[in-house]
């Protein structure tokens, strides 16, 4: 066989080729693996999260209790002991439940629907308040640190809902009719002026030409949330 | 011979040559894949450590709960005030998101699917899950968690630049969220079997996959943050 130019380049080619592809495999070794699909990578991800979670709820918690057990142990009286720790315990959660009366500073918001109308306008529906309305509002007032809410009188808990009733709007499932007054607790110029905010849900309302009023409050009274509930399905988990 | 061959055969190794030479510059200059395997085994190994600590950690809370109680209950059987007091405690516990609870229930999981067949990135905004909470809520659920974070009067769930801020901890809102609820599991998920219910909504709009289960046994866990309050007061 000849060696020409050509049959040279080729076979600097082919070397070339073989060098190349055998750098391939040696940097991608194929070592034993877990399929992994970005959903199982989620999933993970959640758990992980989760178990921080948990245990930073932990290592509160120990830090409580040791710090209530060592109370306990070095008091002489411990019946007065324990009844306070009790005392101011109740107080704590009770606040935190939203089940007792409370008041301090604060905003007031009046919302009412927009009754100058012509009944043959399109956009009638933008004149009516409307429960999300009321919800958005109220997140809008929690995310600005307000510590109680209530709408015309129904205190703010966890199991609060605002749901839409046809013509009727259900909050605590009592029904409440406009006009709706807000009352909120908290740093009043925070809550005014996340009120006044270009995106908040109140900009939306009074653009929807509703009627809308907010006042900074010095003192607010707001009542607890004032129904009996049993729980039904929830049991305390061992 | 066949010159026009030889030279398609060449034409054809510098094809291959020069698509493996860009393969591999491309390959060294991207970043890596976000998810490499080894991050996958590194995630795999801390998920385990945590769960050990976890339980270790279950263990001494469990322990110290115990000696509490004791000492409690023993000046609750002799002091009629410090009963009374105790039963409230418990009771305002349950209610308020201060206790771990279970029960019936549903597990809403929600998984924004960002792959190739998606034109625009999938995530949840803040106020899909404002309104998951309002309308299990209105369902009668007794106890709510969004991954984990439990669901209590106060609860903020906020955009806080890319994250949703849920209890002051952050979420991505590329992941999935999953939402727990205790309650009558019927009830629960039929209200958001409505057509204009937001799961329905969300299905609409596509880029989700959307899980709802119902169990015998949600286990919800409690509230963890320390409140201040600043401007309430009792009355």
């Amino acid at each position: 066989m000849r060696l020409n130019v050509k049959n040279i380049f080729l076979l600097t080619l082919g070397v070339l080729c073989g060098i190349i592809l055998t750098s391939f495999i040696l940097t991608n070794p194929f070592k034993p693996t877990l399929i992994l699909t970005y959903k199982e990578f989620q999933r993970k991800n959640l758990e992980l999260n989760q178990l921080k979670n948990q245990i930073s709820i932990l290592n509160k918690d120990i830090e409580n209790m040791q710090q209530k057990l060592i109370e306990y142990q070095n008091s002489s009286r411990i019946t007065q002991n324990v009844l306070m720790t009790m005392k101011n315990e109740l107080d704590d959660v009770r606040l935190f439940s939203g089940f007792c009366d409370v008041e301090g500073p604060g905003v007031r918001i009046i919302i009412d629907d927009n009754r100058n109308y012509d009944i043959s306008d399109d956009n009638i529906l933008d004149y009516i308040t409307h429960n999300s309305d009321i919800l958005y509002v109220i997140y809008d007032l929690k995310n600005a640190g307000a510590e109680a809410i209530s709408v015309n009188g129904q205190r703010i808990i966890s199991t609060s809902e605002v749901t839409c009733e046809g013509p009727i709007i259900k909050i605590n499932n009592q029904y409440i009719v406009p006009p709706f007054e807000i009352l909120a607790i908290g740093d009043p110029d925070a809550l005014y002026f996340a009120m006044t905010m270009p995106d908040s849900k109140i900009k939306e309302l009074q653009f929807r030409q509703l009627y809308v009023r907010i006042v900074k409050e010095k003192s607010i009274k707001i009542s607890g949330y004032n129904r009996k509930t049993v729980p039904k399905y929830i049991k305390i988990s061992k | 011979m066949n010159n026009r061959s030889s030279q398609l055969w060449i034409g054809f190794i510098c094809v291959i040559l020069g698509f493996m030479v860009s393969y591999q510059l491309r390959y060294i200059k991207t970043p890596r894949y976000q998810y490499t395997t080894r991050q996958f085994e590194n995630l795999v190994k801390e998920t385990e450590d945590l769960k050990k600590q976890r339980d270790e950690l279950l263990i001494k809370t469990q322990e110290l709960q115990m000696k509490i109680d004791e000492i409690e209950k023993s000046v609750a059987s002799s002091n009629k005030v410090a009963s009374q007091m105790k039963e409230e405690l418990d009771q305002l516990r349950l209610l308020s998101g201060l206790t771990d609870v279970e029960g019936p229930g549903i597990e809403i999981t929600i998984t924004p699917v960002n792959d190739l067949s998606n034109k625009q990135a999938s995530q949840v905004y803040y106020k899909d899950l404002i309104d998951i909470v309002n309308e299990l809520n209105s369902a009668g659920a007794e106890a709510i968690s969004i991954n984990d974070e439990r669901f209590v009067g106060r609860t903020q769930i906020r955009q806080a630049g890319l994250s949703i801020k849920i209890n002051d901890s952050k979420f991505d809102p590329t992941q999935p969220f999953v939402i727990k609820a205790i309650g009558d599991p019927a009830i629960l998920e039929g209200a958001f079997k409505m057509p204009d219910s937001i799961i329905e909504i969300l299905k609409k709009i596509g880029g989700f996959e959307i899980k709802i289960v119902r169990s015998d046994k949600i286990k919800i866990l409690k509230y963890n943050k320390n409140l201040e309050y600043k401007y309430i007061q009792r009355k």
